[in-house]
């Protein structure tokens, strides 16, 4: 069963991009950081009806906190009334409170596979290159054709060697950043002072656990982080603008700017 | 909802740094016997002597770094009661056959993945992934020439008429010039080169990540055929009689005449790195399923497999053979010795066992 569900996710979601991976690097002039740029972008375009489906369900919800917070307090005594109307509000909006939750669950497995397929296709040790040969569509001529001309691919870029982490340290900072900014335009104020303090601690753990694990995974995966990264404030921006960065996420009870969540990242 | 949401996002951490760990180089070192001592060298980055015989140990060196986790590629070669391999971190490494000190070591400025070559009792040839090849006083370890390819070197040396033969990752097979290190010709073959070449009778024979054999004039590198597999072919071909034997990444292992034509294919159930060799009739060679297979060298029918059921961590590197016993090593360091004529074991040794 799960080897079935292995060999199944290797045929769908794995080959596919690897191959793809290796066609952009062929076509973005041998470069393999530009191939994992190309790659960060057509996937975005291609789960963009998702992410806009997961952005405007957070818009909505934002514009609905408000009236939540009026009825926070209006049914401050009695928890199952409250439940009730905050349902009731939900759904004359047309709001699936875990809608946000589903298309993002409906894009993880193409994420982890973007990055599978990106460690898989640095081939660093004899291993890995090994590996890779199992999985390249060797009877699509024109795909073998690409392969035999670029493989094993140049893991060059600037200052880095792909497979390796950034020794400069340089990396770790930009993925802080952007894992950072983008926590904080989805931040948003809460009624509940403990969750606006866990909103809090997230927003700030969150990017610092990634800038860790970028001092040690190879390079090719931090750049694929920071890019996507970049391109998700861009698809926040123009649904949300900056109005996360304005607001503080703390408990407040009045009504400014934008509400409600969106957890990060992959 | 918020906990969930933390749940959700430390599953997606642990998933994160479960396959975000530096990529795997445990090694596929394989066994060598020399006397009645075998040599291995371990994932754990030690040259081990075995008695042949029984098994039992004689001595292990640790010839990487204490903290390294990479292990060992390069199968050791034995000359003049020295051990010679190569590690990952890049160094070539001499030790003493008898009690395994550590003689000399000669750097290269990248990982040493092949077999080293020697060359007489002279020199020992050396590729790494630095791009060069070395040839390097066997006594001392000291640098007679150095030649650069265009690309990491990743398969060992073919020597014979006085020329030196590698292949690169550049996708270039050179000759060189034994003595001098000059080169006399280049190949453009199309795609990379991994596999050691093989010179047999004046044709020169190996395989490239274009899925194909090649079989050139060894003087003048002129090409005499090629021939398709399905995938990349990183075995060293085996020649003998009439015969060209080599595996492939395809999971077959295949039979050609000496003009390149098909004469038969044996199909396992995993990639074939691991280069055949002949005993007794037999062509014997590692696949990726975890087995070793027996053939019958004329037809290419199984005569025998180890083990018969259940399989083995896969096999990569090259069999080796003395008297009646055939040895191999799998993939995370666990060395078997075999009856040569029905596959049945003798005795089995775990390397990194102790600390």
């Amino acid at each position: 069963m799960v080897g079935q569900l292995g060999q199944l996710w290797t045929t769908i979601i794995l080959e596919p991009m690897i191959n793809l991976l290796v066609l952009l690097y062929s076509l973005l002039f041998n470069n393999f950081a530009l191939a994992i740029v190309g790659l960060t972008i057509l996937i975005r375009l291609i789960t963009y009806p998702l992410t806009r489906k997961q952005l405007q369900s957070m818009k909505t919800m934002q514009e609905l906190s408000p009236k939540l917070q009026a009825l926070q307090k209006k049914y401050e005594k009695n928890k199952e009334k409250l439940t009730e109307e905050t349902m009731k509000l939900y759904r004359e909006h047309g709001v699936n409170p875990a809608g946000g939750c589903l298309p993002m669950l409906i894009q993880m497995p193409v994420w982890i596979g973007l990055y599978q397929s990106i460690y898989q296709v640095l081939g660093e040790t004899p291993e890995q290159l090994m590996n890779l040969s199992q999985y390249i569509y060797h009877s699509v001529p024109f795909l073998y054709e690409i392969a035999r001309r670029t493989i094993p691919l140049n893991n060059r870029f600037l200052w880095l060697n792909l497979a390796l982490p950034d020794p400069y340290y340089i990396l770790p900072i930009l993925v802080v950043a952007t894992f950072w900014l983008q926590q904080k335009m989805s931040a948003v104020p809460s009624a509940d002072p403990q969750q606006a303090s866990m909103n809090q601690t997230m927003s700030i753990m969150m990017p610092l656990m990634f800038g860790f694990f970028t001092l040690q995974v190879s390079s090719g995966l931090a750049i694929y982080w920071v890019v996507s990264g970049v391109l998700g404030i861009i698809q926040q921006y123009f649904v949300t603008g900056w109005a996360g960065l304005r607001t503080q996420p703390v408990a407040s009870g009045k009504e400014d700017g934008p509400k409600k969540k969106r957890r990060g990242k992959r | 909802m918020l906990k969930a949401k933390i749940a959700l996002l430390f599953t997606l951490l642990i998933l994160i740094s479960g396959c975000a760990r530096q990529a795997p180089a445990s090694g596929w070192s394989g066994p060598i016997v020399s006397g009645d001592t075998l040599y291995v060298g371990s994932p754990g980055g030690r040259v081990y002597a075995l008695d042949a015989l029984t098994g039992q140990k004689r001595w292990e060196t640790k010839i990487v770094e204490e903290k390294s986790t990479t292990g060992l590629y390069s199968s050791p070669i034995v000359g003049e009661g020295l051990v010679y391999l190569g590690t990952f971190e890049g160094k070539v490494v001499a030790l003493d056959a008898e009690k395994g000190q550590i003689r000399w070591e000669f750097e290269t400025g990248g990982a040493v993945v092949a077999t080293p070559l020697l060359g007489g009792d002279t020199f020992v040839y050396v590729t790494s992934s630095d791009h060069k090849v070395y040839a390097l006083r066997a006594q001392d370890g000291s640098k007679v020439w150095e030649f650069e390819t265009g690309g990491r070197i990743w398969g060992g040396e073919a020597l014979g008429g006085g020329l030196l033969y590698i292949g690169s990752l550049d996708g270039r097979l050179y000759a060189l010039d034994e003595e001098s290190g000059e080169k006399v010709w280049e190949f453009q073959a199309g795609g990379a080169i991994a596999s050691t070449p093989r010179l047999a009778q004046g044709v020169l024979y190996f395989g490239s990540l274009d899925n194909k054999v090649y079989a050139l004039d060894a003087d003048s590198g002129e090409k005499i055929w090629e021939f398709q597999a399905q995938n990349w072919v990183w075995s060293q071909p085996l020649v003998s009689g009439d015969r060209v034997y080599f595996g492939s990444l395809d999971h077959k292992m295949y039979a050609l005449d000496r003009e390149g034509n098909e004469v038969w294919e044996f199909e396992t159930g995993g990639a074939i790195r691991s280069s055949p060799l002949l005993a007794q009739g037999l062509l014997i060679f590692g696949s990726g399923d975890g087995h070793l297979y027996a053939l019958d060298r004329e037809r290419g029918k199984e005569i025998w497999r180890f083990p018969q059921e259940e399989s083995l961590a896969a096999i990569y590197s090259r069999p080796s053979v003395a008297q009646e016993t055939l040895y191999f090593s799998s993939y995370g360091g666990q060395v078997y010795a075999l009856r040569i004529e029905d596959g049945s074991p003798l005795w089995e040794f775990e390397l990194d066992k102790e600390g």
